[in-house]
């Protein structure tokens, strides 16, 4: 797997980190928790039919910090919009978004369903049930985060582990990007409520595939629908085999499959 | 040296065997283990206890703020420091804190501590904890992310209101308000001490140096593990600028006093065991938050070695079954006849630059007879050896200056007079104290 070109961008006035790969029509993919820390399987076989451009969101992986200055949802979905159009995509635009990033291209969706052509969610965060709620990965022990997120711990090592044999400064270094990666999204999610979009959805009107991990024990399967249900637009479930949370990750062949098949 | 008595309130009949069979005795306690009668007793007995430390003379009384807690029974710290506002004559009632990001709006904490002031004619230290993960994180929801500058604009509306004593707006990322009007404010001008407890963040220290407040390091783990933290945060004040006046800073530290050092380990042993074990039988889960610990301080964390064996220590502790012997080696807990300790202290608060000291002499599942033997002790045999330490050297800029003299205070009139009696003669009108307030 060739490495993809990074590039830097300034949203807010922090440098965000633009991952890129692939010709054709640009699709953006955006990483929800781990963030993307190296090109995976999963963009790979994405960028061998579309142009992928992979920002990570202020905080995330290779970003600056930025996170600090975004206070409510309005402040999200603005950022987002900002490095979308810094990244040079212009509307409409197709979106990826994963876990909690899901949250945020819900909201652009539902702010502005004109500004995209197609969405895509994977266990995507947002809604909010009493009666089944999602879960908040940063109160789970830290021995279990891992599995939460992905099902198979040698692919979950793949994407998000530091390289074991690089020099110990340097896996230390990753461990600090990936603590502000985990706090941006904290930021984001906390304290894992209602964001309100349950009063809002009802306007995205953008055809939206939902893709679900069979085994997602952070965001219950069964959102899937509940999302499916809120949206006004076309809306096509799929659910994953032995797949976790990030069905990406557990599953980049068939999840990209479903993704191009659904976007073209 | 100024030398306080400092009480959790720990909730001291948790069941037996509480670290094997519980998961944590934090944010997620088993809440059918609260009895309310037994809670009931505590309450007035730690009362008393806070009250007898003033009558021991006492230096100050400390209560402080924590949440779904078995160790700590204080949800509001203003709430027994109003008590203590009434029972206390002459100790500072130090509250150490409040945690006040976690109240909306915070100028419910500028009143509340106001009125304390007030009430004990100007007796008050006022703490600000940024607080743990445990309580302000989990327990009471809070972004970990954004908690410190909550944190930041809650104390920003709070010494405005203290400083300016006039009506403001404040309009802020985390508070608004169109209308914060300080009415009830410190009788201490321009306002209290300002004390601030901290678990050894940089950011912390820098911000306690720079304001020139005094930095408390409320650590369970005694004086021999503190040493590394604290000394970062002697070498911030020096970067700051600042002086090393000991009473810039305060510790807390665990004792047990006893006619000698066997009978104080027999004395003590229950109670430091209980603590360490079932007390702080914590779930690691609830100990931390993404963003909650700087990326500065976590850098600090991992590039110095000394703190991380101390964290270390800290997390075995954290898994109980720490014998008392090892507590009393590794320093928790400093055990032994009155000079043992004292000498003990001298040393220990010599090498950390300590000028207000806070002991905690009730602790665990301590019964009421041993705390007060451990006080009567402490106050009569240690203390006298203590107080003299920096006293000629330094200047205590950190303590209350009550305007009004201890006679010309109110007490609660209760204490003057015989209970009333129903069957007293029928009251006459007072009319004459109309006239003596008119003239």
């Amino acid at each position: 797997m060739s490495q993809a070109t990074e590039r830097f961008v300034s949203v807010n006035g922090s440098n965000c980190r633009v991952l890129e790969k692939g010709e054709g029509k640009p699709l953006v993919v955006i990483s929800g928790y781990g963030g993307l820390p190296r090109w995976d399987s999963f963009h790979e076989l994405l960028s061998m039919k579309r142009k992928v451009i992979a920002p990570s969101m202020p905080g995330q992986f290779g970003s600056e910090r930025g996170h600090e200055k975004l206070h409510n949802p309005l402040d999200w979905l603005a950022m987002m919009q900002d490095l979308i159009a810094a990244c040079g995509v212009t509307a409409p635009a197709d979106i990826v978004a994963t876990s909690v990033a899901g949250m945020v291209a819900s909201e652009i969706a539902a702010a502005s369903s004109a500004s995209l052509g197609k969405l895509v969610l994977v266990g995507s965060y947002g809604l909010y049930v009493d009666a089944e709620p999602t879960v908040n990965l940063f109160a789970q022990s830290p021995a279990i985060r891992t599995k939460l997120m992905v099902a198979d711990q040698e692919r979950y090592k793949a994407v998000f582990a530091a390289d074991p044999a690089s020099p110990v400064e340097e896996q230390e270094e990753w461990a600090m990007l990936a603590y502000r990666c985990d706090e941006a999204v904290a930021r984001l999610v906390w304290p894992f409520g209602s964001v309100g979009l349950e009063r809002r959805i009802h306007r995205i009107t953008t055809p939206t595939l939902l893709i679900w991990g069979d085994k997602d024990q952070l965001v219950p399967t069964s959102y899937a629908k509940r999302f499916a249900d809120g949206i006004s637009g076309p809306t096509r479930i799929e659910i994953v085999k032995d797949a976790g949370h990030l069905a990406n990750v557990d599953q980049p062949e068939a999840v990209a499959k479903l993704v191009l098949d659904f976007v073209g | 040296m100024k030398v306080l008595f400092f009480h959790l309130m720990p909730y001291g009949a948790l069941p037996e065997n509480f670290s094997d069979n519980y998961n944590s005795v934090w944010v997620d306690i088993d809440s059918d283990l609260f009895k309310h009668e037994e809670a009931h007793r505590m309450y007035h007995e730690y009362l008393d206890q806070l009250q007898f430390a003033d009558e021991l003379g006492f230096d100050g009384v400390c209560v402080n703020e924590h949440h779904s807690n078995g160790y700590a029974l204080m949800s509001t710290p203003q709430m027994m420091a109003t008590v203590l506002a009434r029972t206390t004559s002459r100790a500072a009632v130090v509250i150490l804190g409040t945690s006040i990001a976690c109240y909306d709006p915070p100028q419910r904490i500028a009143e509340d501590m106001a009125t304390v002031d007030v009430m004990s004619g100007g007796r008050l230290i006022a703490g600000f904890p940024v607080g743990t993960p445990f309580d302000t994180v989990f327990a009471m929801g809070q972004n970990p992310s954004s908690a410190r500058d909550k944190y930041y604009e809650a104390y920003e509306i709070i010494m405005k209101a203290w400083k300016e004593r006039k009506m403001f707006a404040y309009n802020g990322n985390y508070y608004k308000q169109p209308f914060v009007n300080p009415f009830i404010s410190p009788i201490q001008k321009p306002h209290p001490p300002i004390w601030v407890p901290g678990g050894g963040a940089i950011e912390t220290w820098q911000w306690a140096a720079e304001n020139d407040y005094c930095y408390t390091y409320t650590s369970y783990f005694g004086y021999k593990a503190a040493q590394a933290a604290v000394d970062g945060y002697w070498e911030t004040c020096a970067r700051v600028g600042r002086d090393r006046n000991p009473f810039r800073f305060g510790f807390l530290q665990f004792i047990g006093v006893a006619e000698n050092k066997k009978m104080a380990m027999e004395l003590y042993r229950e109670a430091g065991e209980y603590f360490y074990d079932a007390n702080l039988k914590v779930d690691p889960r609830w100990a931390a938050a993404p963003g909650y610990i700087t990326e500065a301080t976590l850098r600090a964390k991992m590039s110095s070695q000394t703190q991380r064996a101390a964290t270390k220590d800290e997390i075995r502790s954290f898994q109980g079954k720490l014998s008392m012997e090892e507590l009393v080696e590794k320093g928790y807990i400093i055990i032994g006849s009155p000079d043992e300790v004292a000498d003990q202290i001298k040393e220990g608060m010599r090498n950390l630059n300590c000028g207000q000291f806070m002991t905690l002499l009730q602790y665990g599942n301590m019964k009421r007879e041993v705390a007060d033997y451990n006080m009567e002790m402490f106050a009569r045999y240690v203390k006298p050896q203590l107080v003299d330490m920096w006293e000629d050297e330094w200047e205590n800029k950190w303590w209350p200056k009550p305007p009004m003299n201890r006679e010309d205070r109110q007490v609660p009139r209760t204490l003057h007079r015989e209970p009333f009696d129903m069957n007293s003669p029928r009251p006459t009108a007072p009319l004459e104290a109309n006239k003596e307030a008119a003239e």
